[in-house]
């Protein structure tokens, strides 16, 4: 009998990909860090040379072989359990997509109409039967961000770069 | 020391102070109702709301949302078996079986009244332990913080359960972005790549909105859904009965928030590990352990009294040493910065007002927030039927606002949507993201502490050896280190003896 523990099969370059990803990153910032003055270089080559090891280590433990396993165990016990995030590729795609929409819009036509506008259309792409309903939640939150920011903090409500304000 | 506490006191005692103290318990008891908000959101949504604030205003706030968040959390905890926040996932042991046969407001009561008494405990602990943290604070010099930093860092990642190296991978990465920017000890700027809005750093308050809220509204949106199944069952009675348990069982009150008030103070450690010890520790001294989970009073009491606790004890390293011990803290750090304060040695002498106004703000939340929580029981519980992908889109637009408003620059809200962006991708490549956010705050004084070090030994690393408490506090880092992977291969070890030992002889 194998004393092997059951491990949740592992397609390897999804599995590899993001540790590759971030040794990339580390090894970016150590040649950032190499174009520094002396002092300026001393504590983040540390950091730098250090993080890429530890990716190293990340990336030799999720290889799928016993050495993999044996160092994912030691030091990652937790990525040996199934994934329990759930969602699929589309709606995974919405929810960057909203981030990207509302940072276009605060930054072309300002916080108030962005705020009006993301969440309108946000309501609408996941209820788009409830067109009063989704109308009045985005009027509601609309009016509240400016009743607080503007109203009550006294703040001139950015106006985005279509409308004549800078970044 | 009496007249400190007493000036911290009368600090609260104005209409706008308790005002605000008022509307942080009622923030905290709805965002602490719905899971995936928590007091880490709530805080993050607040921080740029206080800046038009003065210090003491905004530790009111933030007093009133840390203080009333678990009492939130265990109302939905019990009725919906929804923890509000992680560590109230422990009251849903008992909790709901005790809804579920009626007893709603027995449950919620003795959670009110748990929380109530751990706060209060907590508190006290926190008010003699204050004055000694301080000795021990103005004792260290730059080698002693630039080790206890490095200790913080260690013990968060390390204390991310099973998660030890890509906590670590993640603490690398937050540094490496906590030195963006003009450096103040070389005039240096580094990795900025022309862009003069990154010459102040990566800024934190923008950062930590992102991370915390930006990326829980992400989720929430993809997840879709309520929040919680069905309110349709909820039967509050005996309210009364349940705050008369807790000091029946007083034991386990005293327990559980001494419990509490250990793990708190212990960076990256969380209310997690705090009320589920509490909870195994109570059942394990109880007489009859087999009524737990079926609905034992002592299994709400206990776990709610170590949450409250925790709450005040954490502050302790972050007050006396600058190091936040979790994703609460360090939003809390950021209102602090946020209001020219510097959490370290020098607050403990310079903002004793602060400190200890913020300390009652948390007594007195903590206190009042169970009154107001069983007062508001069900439309609590209901906040928790609302939609995620009505509530995502509203809490994020809000959030970037107030990214915004900070210091009224546009590109914060790049920045907090980047951070979101971040904290969604690690959460779901199983990388925490506490290290992250801990290490960027700790960036700058790690460094400055290094080069300190440096001028005063001539550049030999020795004075990282030098004095007894460096000695101790790489001691605590080695053994933070292979703490983890130790235990690892201990369980596993034992699972293969247990397995094999099982397999049965041919």
């Amino acid at each position: 009998m194998s004393n092997k523990s059951p491990l949740p099969p592992r397609s390897s370059w999804v599995q590899l990909t993001p540790a590759a990803v971030l040794w990339l990153l580390a090894a970016g910032f150590l040649m950032l860090t190499a174009d520094l003055p002396k002092d300026a270089q001393a504590i983040p080559l540390l950091v730098g040379w250090t993080t890429l090891v530890l990716v190293s280590i990340d990336f030799l433990s999720r290889l799928n072989n016993s050495f993999g396993q044996a160092l994912m165990r030691a030091l990652n016990p937790s990525a040996l359990k199934p994934d329990h995030e759930g969602g699929s590729a589309w709606r995974i795609a919405s929810g960057v997509l909203l981030v990207v929409v509302l940072i276009g819009a605060f930054l072309t036509v300002g916080v108030l109409a962005a705020a009006a506008i993301v969440i309108f259309g946000a309501l609408m792409f996941a209820y788009p039967r409830q067109l009063l309903s989704n109308l009045l939640v985005a009027a509601g939150a609309t009016a509240g961000i400016w009743l607080l920011f503007s109203a009550l903090l006294g703040l001139s409500l950015y106006r985005g770069v279509f409308f004549g304000d800078v970044l | 020391m009496l007249t400190v506490w007493i000036h911290g006191f009368e600090s609260l005692l104005h209409v706008r102070e308790i005002i605000f103290l008022c509307l942080g318990m009622v923030m905290g008891l709805v965002f602490g109702a719905v899971p995936g908000l928590g007091g880490t959101t709530a805080l993050a949504l607040l921080m740029p709301l206080t800046y038009g604030l003065d210090s003491i205003t905004a530790l009111a706030l933030a007093g009133g949302v840390m203080g009333a968040v678990p009492m939130g959390g265990s109302i939905s905890a019990i009725l919906l078996n929804t923890p509000g926040s992680p560590p109230n996932a422990a009251t849903c042991a008992d909790g709901y079986p005790l809804a579920q046969q009626g007893k709603a407001g027995l449950a919620i009561g003795a959670a009110a009244s748990a929380n109530a008494v751990g706060g209060i405990i907590g508190t006290i602990s926190l008010l003699a332990i204050l004055p000694l943290s301080e000795k021990l604070a103005l004792s260290f010099g730059p080698p002693e913080f630039f080790l206890l930093s490095i200790l913080g860092l260690v013990m968060v990642a390390t204390a991310s359960r099973g998660k030890m190296l890509r906590g670590l991978v993640a603490g690398g990465f937050g540094l490496m972005i906590a030195f963006v920017g003009f450096d103040q000890v070389t005039g240096a700027v580094r990795y900025t790549f022309g862009i003069q809005y990154l010459w102040d750093g990566v800024h934190l308050v923008p950062a930590l909105i992102g991370m915390f809220a930006g990326a829980e509204m992400i989720r929430l949106w993809i997840q879709g859904g309520a929040i919680a199944g069905s309110a349709s069952g909820v039967k509050v009675t005996r309210l009364t009965d349940g705050l008369l348990e807790t000091f029946r069982h007083w034991p386990t009150v005293l327990r559980g928030s001494l419990i509490g008030t250990v793990v708190g103070a212990i960076p990256g450690v969380g209310g997690v590990v705090a009320s589920f010890l509490s909870y195994a520790v109570t059942v394990q001294a109880s007489k009859d352990p087999e009524s737990f989970g079926k609905g034992n009073i002592q299994g709400v009491i206990a776990p709610e009294a170590a949450i409250n606790a925790k709450d005040s004890s954490a502050l302790i390293p972050t007050i006396a040493f600058g190091i936040p011990g979790g994703a609460e803290m360090a939003v809390f750090l950021g209102i602090l910065v946020l209001h020219g304060i510097q959490p370290g040695p020098l607050m403990l002498i310079n903002n004793t007002t602060e400190i200890y106004g913020l300390v009652w703000a948390l007594t007195v939340a903590c206190v009042l927030a169970g009154g107001l929580g069983m007062l508001f029981v069900k439309p609590l519980a209901m906040v928790t039927l609302i939609p995620t992908r009505k509530l995502a889109p509203i809490v994020m637009t809000i959030a970037f606002v107030g990214s915004w408003a900070v210091d009224q620059t546009a590109l914060n809200i790049v920045v907090s949507g980047a951070f979101a962006m971040i904290g969604y991708v690690m959460r779901r490549l199983d990388y925490p993201r506490l290290p992250i956010v801990i290490a960027i705050v700790l960036g700058a004084g790690i460094e400055r502490n290094f080069h300190q070090s440096m001028a005063m030994s001539g550049g030999s690393w020795s004075i990282f050896m030098a004095r007894t408490i460096c000695v101790i506090l790489v001691a605590c880092i080695a053994a933070g280190l292979l703490a983890a992977p130790l235990r690892s291969l201990t369980s596993h070890v034992s699972l293969r003896r247990r397995l094999q030992s099982e397999v049965p002889s041919v």
